[in-house]
């Protein structure tokens, strides 16, 4: 398989709130990606940057993870490593996939594997 | 006839009467111990064991038979090495065959961290006069030709502390060879009685209340495990002690080939092969507290696993059966033994998953201790008191467990 | 075609079974006893390609195939290992898991399966069925419910199921009676199987089980039956009948879950056969009626006691041929109806590479720098859930770089985080033990980190940023090990105080290299750090070209400047920090020298030279701890525990000549009083620096380890003043 790349975002810890302000701006057509991983904190890719409605948010740029965009193809070879129920699409999942903590976003014609870079070279002896 | 049926053992039974010396709530091991060094060391028969299901029916049907005395502290140093010796004249005391077998045990380490973990336990084990000696990789590739050093090429093997006093026994029959030797001497066993409450004057504590009546006592001891804590809660007591779940399982019977006792001090697992050629698997208590007694999958995968990277040949053997106990956790790791500050009441408890080990010396010594009145030396530092006074007797790291 | 049985060939027909492929060749199996030929008894199992205990009833014969009978006394053996080759099979393993997940499982295919497929998918419910005819082995059901099936392949199959449904049907019985372990003794159903696949039995005789006395045999094979009246009739197969059978219920017995329901004849009350008289109840652990009767007489009269004592259900069958007949003595002989024992996986039992088939244990992380210790000859270690360097080579080249050049280590895996909200503060006082409102802007303060009752189980730095705008914000670092359980610990308190503080994680985002030595400032201003931090202050500045939070503290005793920075510009930042130091002489150093470095400052590491239960007072850290403050995690308990006779502390040792080992027992008056936690025979200091336990009272001011006098002291053993550490 191949190497990962660099998932590049912003990492956004605010409000509830004020983050489902960012994730449906009123009006304004929506540029960035959000993948929400707790009510209080998302991983926003696509922009460099963000207002958000609270003072004391913190903004920072996200280097943590790498990501690969599996074809559904490679995504089917993986399955039967994910034990837990898979996420709707466009929907963010979170769980073990081969022991090792992951992140998926199914879309229809890919699907987004994220993992830590800490953990990456480990998920790729696991999977392939 | 197959090689394992008891031949020897008699059990006897009797029927409760209304009032005894002593009443020992539990009828496993350390129950049973203390019922029989109460008859033979100090002539006090007058004693009932009560026992909710059958005997053995708790822990000490469910471990995995391993005794030893590598800990890390020299008070448990001290304690389970008087008990290794007990164990070791067991069958010459009371003739029954326990199937005693002095295999040694191997406590291997695949990181830095876990080699000062051994480097250590050998050094304050000898200091107390344990043999524990540290090996290298060659050794114990020769102490035990199947170990995998490479660790399934994930755990590199580094070393490994030998345990040369490392043995097991038959968890059963070292239940009833205390029952029979109790019982020959006039004590009562019964079974399938329940114990509902405790019979109070005042603060002091005078009997049990069972399913099968009220039974009055000079002095109560429990020497449950699982349910302490409702025991003690009969008594307004609350004891520092958690339950959790301990699981293990076994292979079929094969021919005997594994000689000494394998574990890992960084997988946290270990594995001996049983005298009917079994091989018996365990690792750590589950880290949720719980009283279930379910056994789960998980378990059985990661266990596997891990005894697949350190003994390869493991992989193609039959899993016989699986299994899970309970064990009552002290808040320092070590258990409690001995008075309780209700008159009336004593107490031995948070034996974990070292229940098994401690159960001659843990006997001797509550016998001891509840024929004189006072504490003997070898069980003082574990008193309940401990917790109050802020004297904890920590010793994680010697538990196999994490 | 062929099979090869003991190293002997054997003719078999399309689509027999192993067992069917024996008894068509007029052998058995194993050495006798009664075939169900249905998986229910153990007396078919044989050893095939190397696994023991295989059911040849459920094995489908193939060209080649190896079986080798058990032997007729004593276990199986052992084999030695094939080749292992850990890159190939890192698990060792060799089958594969596919998942599934279904509303309702169903396990069996038979007349009640069938119904209660049919009901559930009536409701609109997704079903999966189990069955033996369709390639499935059902081994186990676990709370879930999980329900673990062997596919015919080899491969492993979990399904995870809202409803479990077991329909396995009922099994037939076993006699027991004289003679009943010899050749050529067949159930019912076994018999009507060998003759469809046209396997010539020779002379047979049916008899009904309950009309059974003895079987008559010799050489080992059947050669007669007599029945109940007397009568003695030959043969040369027997084939017994019952109107008695017993419920397939293990599956239902091994888990005790709402959602799990036996149907049909496995979930259905049974009668239980006569009592047995004579002959092997439990063939798989060769035990007799006599045996039974024995322990029985002895005391043994509880159905667990029983096997316990006899070993009786304990074999590979688990109880699936003799429980009825075991249950049938107990009840007898007690007058009291006596049930089976807790199944377990059993009659398809797994091997322990099936159930360990795509397993992983917790992964090892790796720092962005992985590849630039593996490049410089570096011996990595597991710490703390992380691959670190022990060594390069030499640690006391590397600790020499650091006391008198400079040196860089990889300490990305401290953990980091960044707190804020307009309850931060607050938040952090009542975390930490030391006053968190009075550390200024661009000033940091060590903190130690304690639970409940008081004691160590972290510690780490305090940075208070410098606002921008009006808001605070804190970062905070724990320990390698300690970083991923901070996290939660610090989380679960804030959202339990209810109060506004929000806290995002940077431990996996940021690397960090710590700078260290008398030359470290002079490396820095090399490569664009023009002022570098004083002791105890933080900054962000560009070094070499990358972003970095620079904290000025002293864990080696020499200056020293952690570069918290970008993962992604690790490999840089590393680069260029050697390219621009080459002259300087600087190199990199593992953990083997950092704990050296720190032990010569007296610097504890919490968990080597902590306990589960020390406290601040025992590690002669009260001076980090504010018992003035209002409140604080662990005050109530220090404080009940203040006024107590404490027989516990840490000290400093030193001693001439080699460190002892770490865990050396330290004695006074020829009793141990404890042991050493960290030993080190420092060059620079020409002795042996220690930490160690002393639990006993009072303190000595000498003890003796290795035989040797050590002087106990206070540490720091170096630069006790801390100039060094804020030149």
């Amino acid at each position: 398989m191949r190497a990962p790349d660099a998932l590049i975002g912003l990492r956004v810890v605010a409000k509830p709130a004020a983050l489902d302000a960012v994730a449906a701006p009123d009006g304004r057509p929506k540029t960035w990606t959000m993948l929400r991983i707790a009510p209080d904190d998302a991983i926003v890719t696509g922009t460099a940057t963000l207002t958000v409605d609270d003072p004391f948010a913190i903004v920072e740029p996200e280097y943590a993870f790498v990501h690969w965009r599996l074809t559904t193809a490679e995504f089917d070879g993986i399955k039967r490593h994910i034990e837990w129920p898979l996420p709707a699409p466009g929907v963010l999942g979170q769980g073990l996939i081969a022991g090792v903590a992951a992140k998926v976003v199914i879309a229809s014609d890919h699907v987004l594997l994220i993992v830590s870079a800490s953990l990456a070279d480990e998920l790729m002896d696991r999977l392939w | 006839m197959n090689e394992f049926v008891e031949t020897l053992l008699e059990l006897t039974w009797h029927e409760p009467k209304s009032s005894y010396d002593v009443v020992i709530i539990g009828g496993g091991g350390h129950g049973l111990a203390t019922a029989y060094y109460l008859a033979t060391r100090h002539g006090i028969t007058n004693v009932a064991v009560i026992e909710a299901d059958y005997i053995g029916s708790g822990n000490s049907g469910r471990n995995t038979t391993i005794i030893r005395a590598n800990y890390g502290i020299p008070e448990s140093i001290r304690f389970y090495n008087h008990s290794v010796d007990l164990y070791r004249n067991l069958e010459a005391e009371t003739g029954c065959r326990i199937m005693h077998a002095n295999k040694g045990l191997i406590w291997m380490a695949h990181t830095e961290s876990g080699m000062r973990a051994e480097r250590s336990r050998v050094q304050l084990n000898n200091a107390c006069g344990v043999e524990t000696v540290l090996v290298d990789p060659i050794e114990i590739k020769r102490l035990c030709p199947q170990v995998d050093l490479t660790g399934g090429g994930r755990y590199p093997v580094l070393g490994a502390s030998f345990h040369v006093p490392g043995s097991t026994a038959r968890h059963d029959r070292v239940v009833w060879a205390y029952a029979q030797g109790a019982m020959h001497r006039g004590v009562h066993v019964l079974q399938g009685t329940s114990v509902t409450g405790l019979l109070r004057d005042g603060d002091r504590v005078v009997g049990v209340k069972t399913s099968r009546g009220d039974i009055s006592a000079g002095i109560v001891m429990s020497a449950v495990g699982g349910d302490v804590s409702t025991i003690a809660a009969h008594a307004g007591l609350r004891l520092p002690v958690r339950t959790h779940p301990l699981q293990a399982f076994v292979t079929n019977g094969y021919a005997q080939g594994l000689g000494p006792i394998v574990s890992s001090t960084d997988l946290l697992c270990y594995v001996s092969q049983t005298a009917r050629g079994q091989m018996l698997i365990g690792h750590e208590f589950e880290r949720e507290s719980s009283y279930s007694r379910q056994s789960s999958f998980q378990f059985l995968q990661s266990c596997s696993l891990k005894m697949a990277y350190l003994l390869p040949f493991v992989r193609n053997l039959k899993i016989l059966r699986q299994w899970t106990g309970r064990c009552d956790i002290s808040a320092d790791f070590s258990p409690i033994m001995g008075f309780t500050g209700v008159e009336g009441l004593v107490i031995t408890t948070g034996w974990g998953t070292w229940g098994f080990k401690g159960i001659p010396a843990g006997g001797e010594q509550m016998a001891e201790l509840i024929a004189t009145g006072r504490t003997p030396d070898l069980i003082a530092p574990f008193a309940l008191s401990r917790f109050a006074a802020d004297h904890p007797m920590a010793d994680q790291g010697s538990t196999g467990t994490r | 075609m062929r099979i090869v049985v003991d190293e002997q060939p054997i003719e078999y027909a399309e689509g027999d079974s192993v067992a069917v492929a024996i008894v068509r060749a007029d052998q058995h199996p194993q050495h006798g006893g009664a075939l169900c030929l249905a998986g229910d008894c153990g007396n078919c199992c044989a050893e095939i390609d190397g696994v023991a205990f295989t059911r040849t009833c459920l094995t489908a014969a193939r060209p080649g195939l190896r079986v080798n009978r058990h032997p007729a006394v004593g276990a199986p053996p052992l084999h030695p290992d094939p080749p292992v080759n850990p890159v190939a099979s890192p698990n060792h393993v060799a089958s594969t898991v596919q998942r599934e997940r279904a509303d309702v499982v169903v396990i069996g295919a038979g007349e009640s399966g069938t119904a209660a497929a049919s009901a559930a998918r009536a409701e609109g419910r997704a079903v999966t069925v189990l069955a033996g005819e369709l390639g499935h082995d059902v081994v186990g059901v676990y709370p879930g419910p999980l329900v673990i099936v062997r596919l015919a392949d080899g491969d492993m199959l979990h399904v995870h199921a809202h409803d479990v449904v077991i329909a396995t049907g009922a099994a037939e019985l076993h006699p027991v009676c004289d003679g009943n372990m010899l050749r050529g003794i067949f159930t019912a159903g076994a018999a009507e199987k060998l003759s469809a696949t046209g396997v010539d039995l020779g002379m047979v005789a049916t008899v009904e089980l309950e009309q059974l006395r003895s079987i008559e045999g010799s050489d080992g094979h059947v050669t007669g039956v007599v029945t109940a009246d007397g009568t003695s009739t030959p043969c040369h197969s027997l084939i017994v009948t019952s109107r008695h059978t017993s419920p397939r219920d293990l599956l239902a017995r091994m888990v005790s879950d709402p959602h799990v329901h036996a149907a049909g004849a496995a979930g259905a009350h049974f009668e239980l056969p006569p009592c047995p008289t004579t002959g092997v109840v439990c063939a798989c652990s060769k035990v007799t009626v006599d045996d039974l009767q024995m322990v029985w007489d002895k005391g043994f009269q509880h159905l667990e006691l029983i096997k316990r004592a006899s070993l009786c259900g304990t074999g590979t069958c688990q109880g699936g041929a003799c429980m009825p007949h075991l249950r049938a003595f107990v009840t007898a002989k007690s007058g009291q109806a006596a049930a089976p024992f807790t199944g377990r996986p059993a009659s398809r039992q797994l091997t322990i590479g099936e159930a360990a088939a795509d397993m992983h244990l917790d992964p090892f992380r790796r720092t962005a720098l992985h590849d630039e210790h593996i490049a410089l000859g570096a011996r990595m270690d597991r710490f703390g859930g992380w691959w670190r360097p022990w060594n390069y080579g030499d640690y006391l080249d590397e600790y020499w770089a650091v006391r008198e050049g400079v040196s860089l280590g990889d300490v990305s895996t401290l953990g980091k985080m960044i707190v804020s909200g307009p309850d931060v503060v607050e938040a952090l006082e009542r975390i930490y033990p030391t006053t968190i409102h009075d550390i200024r802007p661009g000033r940091s303060r060590y903190v130690l980190l304690l639970n409940e009752r008081g004691h160590l189980i972290d510690d780490g730095m305090v940075c208070r940023e410098t606002s921008v705008d009006g808001t605070d914000r804190f970062v905070l670092t724990f320990t390698s090990g300690g970083a991923s359980f901070a996290e939660a610990w610090i989380r679960d308190w804030i959202e339990s105080w209810g109060l506004d503080v929000h806290v995002l994680d940077r431990t996996l985002a940021l690397s960090a290299i710590n700078v260290t030595g008398p030359l470290a400032s002079e490396l820095l201003r090399r490569v664009g750090l023009d002022e570098p931090p004083r002791f105890l202050q933080h900054v962000h500045a560009d070094v070499a070209g990358v972003p970095c939070h620079v904290l000025r503290l002293s864990f080696t005793g020499e200056a020293s400047f952690e570069l918290h920075h970008p993962r992604i510009h690790s490999v840089e930042l590393w680069q260029a920090l050697m390219a621009a130091g080459s002259d300087l002489g600087v190199r990199p150093h593992g953990l083997q020298a950092l704990f050296a470095l720190r032990l010569e400052k007296g610097h504890v590491i919490v968990g080597m030279d902590t306990e589960m239960d020390s406290t601040p007072r025992r590690l002669n850290m009260d001076w980090a701890v504010k018992l003035d403050k209002p409140n604080f995690i662990g005050r109530t308990a220090l404080l009940r525990t203040a006024d107590l006779d404490d027989r516990r502390r840490l000290f400093g040792m030193t001693m001439d000549g080699p460190a002892p080992v770490e865990g050396a027992p330290i004695w006074v008056d020829g009793q141990i009083v404890g042991h050493v936690t960290s030993s080190f025979h420092s060059p620079g200091l020409g002795k042996t620096v220690m930490l160690g336990w002393q639990k006993h009272t009072p303190f000595a001011d000498t003890v003796t380890i290795d035989d040797r006098p050590a002087l106990v002291t206070h540490p720091p053993f170096y630069d006790a003043e801390g100039a060094r550490a804020r030149a």
